[in-house]
C-alpha cells in the first residue's frame, strides 16, 4: 500500500502593529493589532495643530513631509470605548497612505481636507498614538473571527476579529480606515 | 364466538392500550434548571456544551446592551448573553457561563447558579398558548416543586439579535 504525503503547509504568519493598555477597572490586558501593510511610516508629534472640526477624534493637523496631515487620535478613541487607564510614553503618529482607501473613502477625506482650510494632504493620514508599539510576526491561526452572531455588525464597525494571547487578556484586530470614517459618517460613533 | 374467549379478547384489547399509552409517556426530555438571579429557567440538556466560573469577561462595542461581551473558551471567543438586562433591564452580578452547544455559532449565557438535571416527560410540558411578544423567548413550562419554570428558546433569542444588529 503507498501512502502518500501530504506536506503539511507552514502556518503563515503576518505581520502586525501591535499596542496595549490596561483596563481602568478590572485591570484586564486589553491589546490592538494593526496590519502592518496598513501603515506607511511613523514620526513623533511636535506640535500638533488644533483645528475646527466636528469630529471629537479628528481635531488636530500635524506637519509631514514639507505639508500637513489630519491626525486620527486613535489614543482616545480605544481609550474611551474601553475604558482604559490614561497612559501617555510617546506621542507617536503612524502615517496611513490613503491611496489604498475605498473610491468612497478617498473622496470623503478630499472633501474634509479642503475643508480644512491649511494646505492639508488628502494622500496620508496620521493615526495618533500615546504609546509604544511594537511590530509582531503573529501566526494567522492566532487570530480568531468573531462568533457568527455578531460578526459581520463588528466588522462593518472596524472590528475584524480578536487573539487570545493569555487568559487575562485580549487583542482586538482592528481596521484603521473603517474606524477613522465610520466616526466621520456616524454621529453615534464619534467619542 | 364463545364469550370467555370474547371477553379474553376484550382484556388482551385493554392491555395492549394501556402499553401504547405508557410507551408514549415514557418519552423523556433532560433539562437544565438553573437560576439568573432568582428567577429559575431551564434550558434542554444537549444544548448544553459546558459550565465555566470566574473567566474573563471582554468588552465588545457596538452591539446591544444584553450582550455583555465575549469570553474566552479554548482560544475561542464565545458571545455571553444577559437574559437580567434581556428581561429586566439590569446587569446580572454574576460569573458562571453556560456554554451552548450551537452549529456554527459561539453562544454562553450568563446565569447565577446551576440548580439541577431534571428528567420529566415530554408529555409535562406545558406549551407556550400566549401570544405575547416576551413569551416567544419560551418553549414552554414544567412545574417543579410547585413553581412554573420556562424553558427558554434559543432560537428567538439569536434572532432577536441579528434584528438587533441589523437596525443598529
Amino acid at each position: 500500500m503507498i501512502h502518500n504525503k501530504v506536506p503539511r503547509a507552514s502556518a503563515k504568519t503576518h505581520e502586525f502593529l501591535y499596542f496595549m493598555y490596561n483596563t481602568i477597572e478590572t485591570k484586564q490586558e486589553i491589546g490592538f493589532l494593526i496590519n502592518k501593510d496598513q501603515v506607511y511610516t511613523g514620526f513623533f508629534l511636535s506640535k500638533p495643530l488644533p483645528v475646527k472640526s466636528p469630529y471629537p477624534c479628528l481635531n488636530t493637523i500635524a506637519e509631514y513631509n514639507n505639508t500637513h496631515v489630519l491626525v486620527f487620535n486613535i489614543d482616545k478613541y480605544v481609550k474611551n470605548m474601553f475604558s482604559l487607564e490614561h497612559r501617555q510614553d510617546i506621542d507617536l503618529a503612524l502615517v496611513i497612505d490613503t491611496s489604498f482607501f475605498s473610491v468612497k473613502n478617498k473622496k470623503l477625506m478630499q472633501k474634509i481636507t479642503i475643508k480644512g482650510g491649511k494646505h492639508i494632504t488628502a494622500d496620508f493620514i496620521a493615526v495618533r498614538l500615546g504609546i509604544t508599539a511594537d511590530i509582531v510576526n503573529l501566526s494567522l491561526t492566532e487570530i480568531k473571527m468573531f462568533p457568527k452572531n455578531n460578526k459581520d455588525k463588528l466588522n462593518k464597525e472596524g472590528f475584524l476579529g480578536c487573539r487570545f494571547p493569555s487568559p487575562q487578556g485580549i487583542n482586538y484586530f482592528i481596521d484603521l480606515e473603517k474606524i477613522v470614517f465610520n466616526t466621520l459618517v456616524k454621529p453615534e460613533n464619534r467619542l | 364466538m364463545k364469550n370467555k374467549d370474547l371477553l379474553k379478547e376484550i382484556s388482551q384489547a385493554h392491555t395492549q392500550g394501556d402499553k401504547k399509552e405508557v410507551l408514549e409517556a415514557e418519552k423523556q426530555v433532560k433539562l437544565l434548571v438553573f437560576e439568573i438571579d432568582e428567577k429559575q429557567y431551564a434550558l434542554h440538556a444537549e444544548q448544553i456544551r459546558e459550565i465555566v466560573m470566574d473567566v474573563p469577561l471582554f468588552y465588545i462595542p457596538f452591539v446591544p446592551p444584553y450582550i455583555r461581551g465575549i469570553i474566552n473558551r479554548h482560544g475561542e471567543p464565545y458571545t455571553v448573553f444577559d437574559l437580567h438586562v434581556f428581561f429586566e433591564k439590569e446587569k446580572l452580578a454574576a460569573d458562571t457561563y453556560m456554554i451552548l452547544n450551537i452549529p456554527n455559532d459561539q453562544l454562553a449565557v450568563l446565569i447565577s447558579t446551576i440548580l439541577e438535571i431534571v428528567k420529566v416527560n415530554e408529555s409535562d410540558i406545558h406549551p407556550i398558548t400566549s401570544t405575547d411578544e416576551t413569551d416567544a423567548y419560551f418553549l414552554g413550562s414544567i412545574t417543579l416543586q410547585q413553581s412554573e419554570i420556562f424553558i427558554l428558546n434559543v432560537t428567538s433569542f439569536l434572532t432577536r439579535l441579528e434584528g438587533d444588529l441589523d437596525s443598529q
